[in-house]
């Protein structure tokens, strides 16, 4: 979908917030995903991970962290942001486990905006800013599964770059 | 295999800050690149090949979280011989979290990341009766020696019963 309106950096302040869609995760994702980046008993085998400190088969927090991009992503391109880049996770807790068949969704929430950003890159840092932003992943009993802050990098209105590169 | 088993045998006890290990690298193709974005970070810069060239990275780039996807594979892979704290390798804790996670430089088609570990920092609250926690810094640099990507995980690490 493209949105009608873009959100640049002069756009976005503190204090908004977004609700993303959902997402279902049943086993065969679990296992797919931890077969190529983490496999370990606890995503793979349903025996061994019943016997883990986790109870039962899981998602890797690093399929959640994709998962929450993907989340992420949909949701703000939904809202017309024209996001340049997410380079800065200044911190992350998986607060419980994933399992099988959980639906996930997140809330995020504009912490703050940062016009000058100093990545040694004067002309990139003319037509972008950091927005940073809290996420919080819950589940379907609207637990929270992970929390996280993430600074995400927002053309500027200036740049003029509708599909968020550089024109120069 | 003597010297892997009696490494897995390790509990947080026995692991000692300071301790450093590359473990492992990985080259990053470009159908993988486009295969994890188009997954889960569709942004045109990790997707469309062509496209990204109007990008502010010039290019195709590898989404940060297959940086760290293949990060935890290759730190599973060495867990299997240097396991962290744990009676098994193949038991060994779950992650907390991570503090302070960058990347510095752009990963491209064909790029090749070196990743490595250091211990850093042991903290004595017990977890759930059983557990440590491990604080480690991780880094991976590239072909060309450019610190690529940084983070600070906290892991758990099972404590020696004999000790609690």
């Amino acid at each position: 979908m493209t949105p009608s309106t873009k959100l640049y950096f002069e756009d976005i302040e503190a204090g908004m917030t977004f609700t993303t869609g959902s997402i279902t995760i049943d086993a065969t994702e679990i296992r797919s995903f931890a077969r190529k980046f983490d496999p370990q008993p606890y995503h793979l085998d349903r025996e061994a991970a019943d016997a883990s400190l986790f109870g039962g088969l899981c998602a890797s927090g690093w399929h959640v962290c994709a998962l929450m991009m993907r989340m992420l992503s949909d949701c703000l391109d939904d809202a017309g942001f024209v996001m340049l880049g997410n380079d800065n996770v200044p911190w992350l807790q998986w607060r419980m486990p994933v399992f099988e068949n959980d639906v996930l969704r997140a809330t995020v929430s504009v912490a703050d905006c940062v016009a000058d950003h100093q990545d040694g890159d004067t002309a990139q840092d003319d037509q972008a800013g950091d927005v940073v932003c809290d996420v919080t992943v819950l589940n379907q009993a609207d637990k929270k599964v992970m929390i996280l802050n993430t600074v995400l990098r927002v053309a500027r209105r200036t740049a003029g770059a509708s599909t968020g590169g550089q024109t120069s | 295999m003597t010297e892997a088993r009696y490494l897995r045998s390790r509990w947080f006890e026995d692991i000692p800050v300071g301790e450093f290990h590359v473990f492992g690298s990985y080259t990053f193709s470009e159908q993988e690149i486009i295969d994890f974005g188009t997954r889960y970070a569709p942004q045109f810069y990790h997707t469309d090949p062509e496209a990204a060239l109007e990008s502010r990275y010039r290019g195709l780039v590898a989404s940060n979280w297959h940086i760290c996807a293949t990060w935890m594979r290759l730190m599973v892979d060495y867990m299997e011989n240097y396991a962290l704290g744990v009676e098994d390798g193949r038991r060994n804790g779950a992650g907390l979290g991570f503090q302070d996670l960058q990347v510095f430089v752009p990963v491209r088609p064909g790029h090749t990341l070196i990743y490595s570990h250091e211990i850093i920092e042991k903290k004595e609250k017990i977890v759930s009766g059983k557990w440590g926690i491990i604080r480690s810094r991780n880094e991976a640099v590239n072909h060309r020696g450019e610190l690529v990507l940084r983070f600070h995980i906290d892991i758990l690490a099972e404590r020696n019963p004999a000790l609690l």
